[in-house]
């Protein structure tokens, strides 16, 4: 038996075989490839893909409001009869919130401060953020940079969601879990209730972002920048305020049980007390070198590339995308 | 072994080996992601103080350290006789359609105290028949207290307890019964009731 097997191995049948078996694999381990590319976002590519000289990092306006105090009106005999308005100026304040770059030596430089530390501002002066105030509408202006040495194409994902305390850990920190979404015919705690304001438009005509709306649903907006960023150049803002809706206020459940001899006893709760509304945004950079197959490749789009007589580049999405 | 054999086996081995190389000419991308949020805390747990001194009462209402800024407005009751009613501070002042309430003008955050709004029986001395504990003079003190709205700005709207919609009602788009299928037994309003007579 073993004689047989040393002979065929050997044989020029046995290699064909082999050469065979080594082509089968080969086109197996593209399929996989193909596999990956089909899906919406795959957790591979990040970690496969480890190159040198691509950075990309999300910055959030800490906008400062500065109070300048009317002067006073003065009449003709120096007696003091009025005040000017005051004038409220606002100052850009622009802070890295999320960076993730390569170094040279095979390593990411990566961080993050966290989202959404400074939207609440301390207008009463006493060294604290004020409470969030239902239904106001706050500064949350947000950007990408460019923080590689090579010129890239950016998309952004961003989810809103409502979390509720289930339990304490050993340690008594306060676990949070997700409410279950709107897709999952969970409609006490919508998504739409944050309301963030975007800055798009079904084409980037206007700051370069365009709203994939074939891709978004109520929890999950996607925005592409169809233009390059430039090395150590930021997009315009893609969203600039961020409400609570007024209406949860209101949003109540009442449970009614009857406690004895017909007597009722009924309990209204309000829906979204004790929950805490989430913003996650995710970025997502490609090399311009070969930007189409990059893009095909790592978010498994079939984009064109327009280039006009300046040598501009422009990212081209299919109607199907953007009209939804 | 025959020379295509070796040629087949090497052939093979370069495209094992460009597989390989695939990897290492795959394309430049990076990623980051961030997220925040802010714990949401509405409802608001208020309760009366009602302190009492012969014929006065000094009423005081505070609202709980975890609860929502809200309006307070209050009512008294005397079925025998009248009262007078007072605001030192003149926080307090009555409703401006003789509705009988009492507005507090200022928002009532959390952990915080309204002043004193003093409600004295005003029958002559003389005239109370001293057989009759005063602890029998039964005044009763009724209180509500509604949510402040915010408007875009996150100023309170409207800014003046006399016009706030005390009626407004909730939006029970959830109504669990069990196993009372009845109609409901507090009333539609938003507002929360408390107080107690002496």
């Amino acid at each position: 038996m073993m004689k047989k097997m040393k002979k065929l191995a050997f044989s020029p049948a046995g290699t064909i075989v082999m050469f065979v078996a080594a082509v089968v694999l080969l086109l197996s381990s593209s399929i996989g490839g193909a596999r990956a590319a089909l899906t919406y976002q795959s957790d591979t590519y990040t970690s496969q893909f480890q190159m040198y000289d691509i950075g990309v990092t999300l910055q959030e306006n800490w906008k400062q409001t500065v109070v300048v105090p009317g002067k006073d009106i003065v009449d003709e005999e120096g007696n003091v009869t009025g005040k000017e308005p005051d004038t409220v100026n606002t100052k850009d304040d622009w802070h890295d919130v999320s960076w993730r770059n390569y170094n040279d030596n095979g390593t990411w430089n990566e961080g993050t401060n966290g989202l959404l530390t400074h939207m609440l501002p301390d207008e009463d002066g006493d060294g604290k953020a004020d409470p969030l105030i239902i239904g106001k509408i706050y500064n949350e202006e947000m950007r990408v940079r460019n923080s590689g040495s090579i010129n890239q194409f950016v998309r952004v994902t961003i989810y809103k969601y409502w979390m509720e305390k289930t339990g304490v850990d050993k340690d008594g920190n306060d676990i949070w879990t997700k409410v279950r979404s709107v897709s999952e015919k969970d409609e006490t705690t919508s998504p739409d209730n944050i309301v963030l304001n975007l800055l798009c438009d079904a084409e980037g005509v206007n700051n370069g972002w365009i709203l994939d709306k074939a891709s978004s649903t109520p929890e999950r907006t996607i925005l592409y920048y169809n233009r390059l960023l430039n090395v150590n150049s930021y997009t315009p803002a893609f969203c600039d305020t961020l409400q609570i809706d007024r209406a949860i206020n209101w949003k109540v459940t009442e449970t009614k049980t009857e406690v004895k001899d017909g007597y009722i006893n009924v309990v209204t709760t309000f829906d979204y007390d004790g929950h805490k509304f989430m913003l996650e945004v995710d970025v997502d950079a490609v090399q311009e070198h070969n930007a189409v197959d990059a893009i095909r490749s790592a978010w498994g789009l079939d984009l064109q590339m327009n280039t006009d007589a300046a040598g501009n580049k422009t990212l081209v999405l299919p109607a199907a995308m953007t009209e939804g | 072994m025959k020379k295509s054999s070796v040629i087949l086996a090497a052939l093979a081995m370069v495209l094992v080996l460009g597989a390989g190389a695939g990897s290492a000419w795959a394309y430049f991308t990076t990623y980051v992601e961030a997220e925040g949020g802010y714990v949401v805390n509405l409802g608001d747990t208020t309760r009366i103080q009602e302190d009492v001194t012969y014929l006065h009462k000094a009423v005081t209402i505070t609202s709980e350290t975890t609860s929502q800024p809200v309006w307070i407005r209050v009512k008294a009751y005397y079925a025998e006789g009248d009262l007078t009613i007072e605001s030192s501070t003149g926080k307090w002042s009555k409703g401006e359609n003789d509705d009988g309430w009492w507005y507090y003008a200022d928002i009532v955050k959390a952990g915080e105290t309204t002043d004193v709004l003093d409600v004295t029986i005003s029958v002559p001395k003389e005239s109370i028949n001293e057989k009759i504990p005063v602890e029998d003079f039964d005044v009763v003190v009724i209180y509500e207290s509604t949510p402040v709205e915010y408007d875009d700005a996150g100023k309170p709207v409207p800014n003046d307890p006399k016009l706030v919609d005390w009626d407004k009602k909730m939006d029970k788009d959830k109504d669990i019964t069990d196993p009372y299928d009845g109609e409901s037994q507090i009333p539609d309003g938003n507002a929360q009731e408390g107080g107690e007579g002496v």
